[in-house]
C-alpha cells in the first residue's frame, strides 16, 4: 500500500505569533513544528503499517519554504519512509486554493491508495485541505476520521460528527482526513530522529510539477486580506486580580449572576 | 455572476438553525450589494411547504435537490449538486454556516469552480458591491478582511457565528 501523508509547518503554537501588516501574511521567521493536527495521520499510518498491511510506503509531502525540511524531517522520524517537498518562492501567499492546487500536483506524481491529511493546520486553523484536494484529484473524500480499517480496494472509516459518529466505506485511491481524537502520536526514539535525514528526500519546484505560478502564490490567490482590525471587546469583562481574595469576588460575582445560590 | 447562494443543510428533517441565520445575513446583505438571494436546500424526502418557509429567512427563491443519496450525510453529491445550481443560476458568491458536511462541500465547490474560499468567517460586510469577510485569526486576536479576486466567491461562515431570528410570515418559489 502507498500511503501519502499531507503536513504543514506551523509557527510553534506557544510562541508569540504576529501578522506582517505590509503583506497581511502571518510572520514564520520565528520557532516553527510540524503542524501537531498531522502527527496524527502520521501516527495513523504508522499503526497501518504495523499492522495490516506491513509492505506499507509513507511518503511525507509538504509545501513550504526550504525550512520546512525540518519539520519534514520529524514527520520521517515518526515513521514515514520518504518526503516530497514542493519549495519554491512563487509559492508563497498561496491561499487555501493555491496550496491545494500544488499538493494535488505533488500527489498526481505517484499513485497513491491513501492520502491522509490532519483535521486542520494550527496556524491558520483551515480544515478544508482534505476536500480542496480530493476534488482536484477527483477521488472520494471523508473527513474528521476517528478510526480507519484498511480493506481490499477499500478503506472503512468511523467518522465523527455533529450527531456523533457515521460509518463510510470509500474505494481506494481515497483521501481521509484525521481527527486528533483517533490516535495518540508517538515520539519518535533518538535513533529515528538522527536516521531521518538518511530517509530520501526529493525537493520540487513548481515547474517540475507543471504548476503555472500564475495559478498559486499570492499571484494567483482567489482571495485578498485588504486590512486587519482587532476584534470589539466582550463589553461588560470583569478582571479579577489575585490578591489573595479572589476565590472571594468570583462566588460574590457567580452569585450576583444568580450562577450559583 | 448575479446572487448569492446559501447552502442550507438539512437536520434532523428540518433546515438547520445555522443555515437559516446565515441566510437571514445573506439576505441583509444582499439588500445591501443588490444582490438576490437564493436558498439551495439538497436532501432526501424534501418538505416543499417548509423549502416554501425559507422565504421568511429571507430566501428570494430556493432551488431544491432531492435525491436519496443527498441525505446521506456525505458531502461530495451535495457538492455536485451545488455545482449544478452554480451552472444553472451563475451565482457571485456562496455562504454556507459551518458543519463537517458543509465545510467539505463547499470545499468541493470552491476547488470545481476555481473560486476563493474563506473559512471561519465571523461576520459578513458589504463593500460597495462587494461582500467582505472578517475571518478570525490568531487565537480571535485579529480579524482579517477576505475578500475575493476570482469571479465567484465562497465563504464558511464559523458555527454559529449568525443566529436566526424567530420569523413566522413569509415565502419563497421553490
Amino acid at each position: 500500500m502507498r500511503i501519502a501523508i499531507c503536513v504543514k509547518e506551523v509557527p510553534d503554537p506557544s510562541a508569540e505569533k504576529r501578522i506582517d501588516e505590509g503583506t497581511n501574511r502571518l510572520v514564520r521567521a520565528g520557532e516553527n513544528t510540524l503542524n501537531p493536527y498531522d502527527r496524527h495521520a502520521i501516527e495513523a499510518a504508522v499503526r497501518i503499517k504495523e499492522g495490516p498491511a506491513p509492505d506499507t510506503e509513507i511518503t511525507v509531502v509538504t509545501v513550504g519554504p526550504e525550512s520546512a525540511a525540518r519539520s519534514v524531517d520529524r514527520a520521517l522520524a515518526q515513521g514515514g519512509d520518504r518526503s516530497v517537498h514542493v519549495a519554491d518562492e512563487a509559492a508563497a501567499g498561496s491561499d487555501l486554493l493555491g496550496t491545494a492546487r500544488i499538493l494535488a500536483a505533488a500527489l498526481r506524481r505517484d499513485q497513491y491508495d491513501l492520502i491522509l491529511l490532519g483535521q486542520q493546520a494550527a496556524d491558520a486553523e483551515c480544515y478544508v485541505m482534505a476536500g480542496l484536494v480530493a476534488e482536484l484529484l477527483e477521488l472520494p473524500c471523508v473527513t474528521q476520521a476517528a478510526s480507519i480499517e484498511v480493506g481490499d480496494g477499500s478503506v472503512t472509516v468511523k467518522r465523527q460528527v455533529e450527531t456523533g459518529y457515521d460509518t463510510v466505506r470509500a474505494q481506494t485511491p481515497c483521501v481521509v482526513s484525521v481527527s486528533d481524537a483517533i490516535n495518540d502520536p508517538r515520539y519518535p526514539p533518538l535513533p529515528a530522529i538522527m536516521g531521518a535525514k538518511k530517509k530520501p528526500h526529493e525537493v520540487l519546484a513548481l515547474a517540475d510539477l507543471g504548476v503555472d505560478p500564475a495559478t498559486v502564490g499570492a499571484a494567483g490567490a482567489g482571495t485578498k486580506v485588504g486590512g486587519l482590525s482587532k476584534p470589539e471587546g466582550r463589553g461588560d469583562t470583569v478582571l479579577i486580580e489575585d490578591d489573595g481574595t479572589a476565590a472571594e469576588k468570583i462566588i460574590e460575582f457567580l452569585v450576583e449572576k444568580k450562577v450559583v445560590a | 455572476m448575479a446572487g448569492i447562494a446559501v447552502l442550507c443543510e438539512i437536520q434532523g428533517g428540518q433546515v438547520a438553525k445555522g443555515s437559516l441565520g446565515v441566510l437571514e445575513e445573506a439576505a441583509r446583505l444582499g439588500a445591501a450589494i443588490g444582490e438576490p438571494v437564493t436558498a439551495v436546500v439538497t436532501g432526501s424526502g424534501l418538505d416543499d411547504a417548509a423549502l416554501a418557509a425559507l422565504g421568511a429567512h429571507g430566501a428570494a427563491t430556493v432551488v431544491a435537490a432531492d435525491d436519496p443519496r443527498l441525505g446521506a450525510g456525505l458531502a461530495q453529491p451535495v457538492a455536485d449538486a451545488c455545482a449544478a445550481a452554480q451552472e444553472a443560476g451563475q451565482y457571485r458568491y456562496w455562504l454556507a454556516g459551518a458543519t463537517i458536511m458543509t465545510a467539505d462541500a463547499m470545499a468541493g465547490l470552491a476547488a470545481r469552480l476555481g473560486a476563493g474560499i474563506v473559512i471561519d468567517a465571523v461576520e459578513l460586510v458589504a463593500d460597495g458591491s462587494d461582500l467582505v469577510t472578517r475571518r478570525s485569526g490568531l487565537g480571535d486576536s485579529v480579524l482579517a478582511h477576505c475578500g475575493f479576486t476570482t469571479p465567484v466567491g465562497v465563504v464558511v461562515t464559523r458555527s454559529n457565528a449568525v443566529a436566526p431570528s424567530e420569523q413566522s410570515a413569509g415565502s419563497a418559489p421553490v
